[in-house]
């Protein structure tokens, strides 16, 4: 008997290494190109900008990044190859686009200070936690197109050290493309953090209303991110079917009707407005906050001013500096840094 | 054999007396009621002095300058500025670092952030204190609290209010004359905010037309002066 399973030990052994053998011919992509020594990337934004955590399980490289861009503007994650993830996030719209679908396109700008992804947050944790949503669940990728594409196997195995091809690999790389497309390089950057005269009077006024409890947009929306990356009920509506926002998530009542707010960056150019893209323009957008605030039991207190009024005191040229102040956190640098583009 | 006891009765005393001194790392824990409830958040189902049924949605705020006072009557003063959102609970303890175990007579510390360090530039820059900035056209540094919730107004509705306070002139000195031990077993200090002292102790504070603090300096002095004694030291 002892004999007989010292036999089976060394065939199996043998049966391993012709197979080791087999899956090294078959599979030549296994470490195609050359040393896996990836190149660390330093993060690069502005000084004014809060400290990013990184994620030490998935360090940044330069390959890495190349690799999620790659991924970024590629058909093949789609089975179908119908579409990739710029299909909807354009970099002329700062990663976002224009939709009448009823549901408004976040911007993929900044993610790396966020933990909660989505209006209502449903993806929460690390961007590779919600790459791996998008890439086994919103793309449903078939990894064996990736893995029989001539090129990705090499890039994989520059990047991770490894060429056979996973969803967590590929999360991972796209999650390393996404904390590098930061917009940090505005106007308002500009006049405010490097006291480079650079807004107009009027955009002052605007930037004077916004930070002031006139217009009261800071408490949400605080610079430099212009998100507090938290949830409201900014008084869209009174009634919530169909716009039940966080509560979807959570089930609880005070949730109802609570969005996560957008950054303020770049938002001339990621429009329509609101979770479901309900304003197409900034002037919109500000009449509501003006006098167009809806009373329920979620809204939030901040929308509660003096005397428990629920309207905004602005006239027409306050309303008109305050658009004119949100159009100057475009980032012409941003929607044109070929490091992001295609 | 006697001079080893006598030896050995020295040394003990040494001992004795090095642990008297001897430094341990000591927190503060934050809890929070209402009267006599805990609090939970987000709720309408506390009633304050003025009778305004209320809850609280947000609780932030800075702790700073903390300053304990030993048996001897020194002071030692810490410079840490502390963090605080009652909805997490990570920034809920607080750690002092070390310091030598005994008794202590008085713990002094401000809500706000003392002159020294209210400007944003002098926290470290992480997304919680960028979100507590005040605008500097408003006078700058960062909010000291931000107290908000729903209330029922004078009409029935259900109303918001924004208790908010910042700039220097609103800082609010804690004097807590009580004391406590400091010591390997025990170095947990507890200290309990009670949200229904805000509203009352001088002024009894009516949410109603007094629900939006920024902006009113008048209305931030009010809610300052309620401040004085809504920590316990337990």
């Amino acid at each position: 008997m002892a004999a007989m399973s010292l036999h089976y030990i060394k065939w199996s052994r043998g049966a391993a290494l012709l197979g080791a053998a087999v899956l090294l011919t078959a599979c030549p992509k296994i470490n195609p190109g050359p040393e896996y020594n990836p190149t660390p990337y330093v993060m690069d934004y502005a000084d004014h900008f809060p400290y990013m955590e990184l994620n030490d399980a998935n360090p940044m490289t330069e390959e890495g990044i190349a690799l999620g861009k790659a991924l970024y503007y590629d058909p093949l994650l789609h089975p179908q190859e119908a579409m990739a993830c710029a299909s909807c996030h354009f970099q002329e719209s700062a990663f976002s686009s224009f939709t009448m679908s009823g549901a408004s396109v976040l911007p993929h700008m900044n993610m790396g200070w966020s933990e909660a992804y989505l209006w209502n947050g449903k993806l929460e944790g690390t961007l590779e936690e919600a790459m791996i949503f998008e890439v086994d669940e919103f793309f449903a990728t078939d990894l064996s197109k990736l893995q029989s594409d001539p090129h990705y196997p090499t890039m994989y195995y520059e990047a991770f050290g490894d060429s056979i091809i996973t969803t967590d690999m590929t999360a991972k790389a796209l999650a390393q493309f996404l904390r590098t497309v930061i917009s940090d390089q505005s106007r308002f950057d500009d006049h405010v953090y490097k006291q480079i005269p650079s807004l107009t009077s009027q955009e002052q006024v605007g930037f004077a209303i916004f930070m002031s409890e006139q217009g009261d947009c800071f408490h949400c929306h605080p610079p430099p991110l212009f998100t507090d990356n938290e949830y409201h009920n900014n008084g869209l509506d009174s009634a919530f079917a169909g716009n039940e926002g966080r509560y979807d998530v959570t089930g609880d009542p005070m949730d109802m009707g609570r969005f996560k707010t957008p950054s303020l960056r770049n938002v001339e150019l990621t429009g329509p407005y609101m979770h479901d893209g309900r304003y197409f323009t900034l002037e919109e957008v500000i009449e509501h906050y003006h006098h167009g605030v809806k009373a329920s039991t979620t809204l939030d207190p901040l929308m509660t001013k003096e005397n428990g009024l629920i309207t905004l005191s602005l006239t027409a040229n306050e309303k008109a500096a305050l658009v004119a102040f949100l159009k100057s956190l475009t980032d012409t640098v941003f929607i044109s840094n070929p490091d992001f583009g295609n | 054999m006697k001079t080893t006891s006598i030896l050995l009765g020295v040394a003990a005393s040494a001992l004795l007396a090095s642990c008297g001194t001897k430094a341990v790392p000591v927190n503060v824990s934050l809890d929070y009621v209402v009267g006599a409830e805990t609090m939970e958040m987000d709720t309408v189902r506390f009633t304050n002095e003025a009778g305004n049924d209320f809850s609280v949605t947000r609780l932030e705020y800075y702790l700073s300058g903390f300053v304990l006072t030993n048996a001897d009557g020194e002071e030692i003063a810490l410079d840490d500025v502390f963090y605080v959102s009652a909805a997490d609970a990570m920034t809920s303890v607080l750690d002092l670092g070390e310091l030598e175990q005994g008794l202590y007579t008085k713990l002094e510390f401000n809500l706000g952030i003392v002159p020294d360090f209210n400007y944003l530039d002098s926290l470290p820059n992480t997304l919680e204190h960028v979100g507590m900035q005040w605008p500097q056209m408003m006078g700058g540094g960062l909010h000291f609290i931000k107290m908000e919730g729903h209330f029922i107004d004078h009409n029935g509705d259900r109303s918001g209010y924004a208790v908010h306070l910042g700039t220097n002139p609103t800082l609010i000195p804690i004097v807590i004359d009580q004391d406590f031990n400091i010591s390997d077993g025990d170095a947990t200090l507890g200290l309990t905010m009670d949200i229904l002292e805000w509203y009352k102790n001088p002024e009894v504070y009516d949410l109603n037309g007094q629900n939006y603090t920024m902006g009113d300096s008048l209305l931030m002095q009010k809610i300052k002066s309620n401040g004085g004694d809504v920590f316990t030291l337990h």
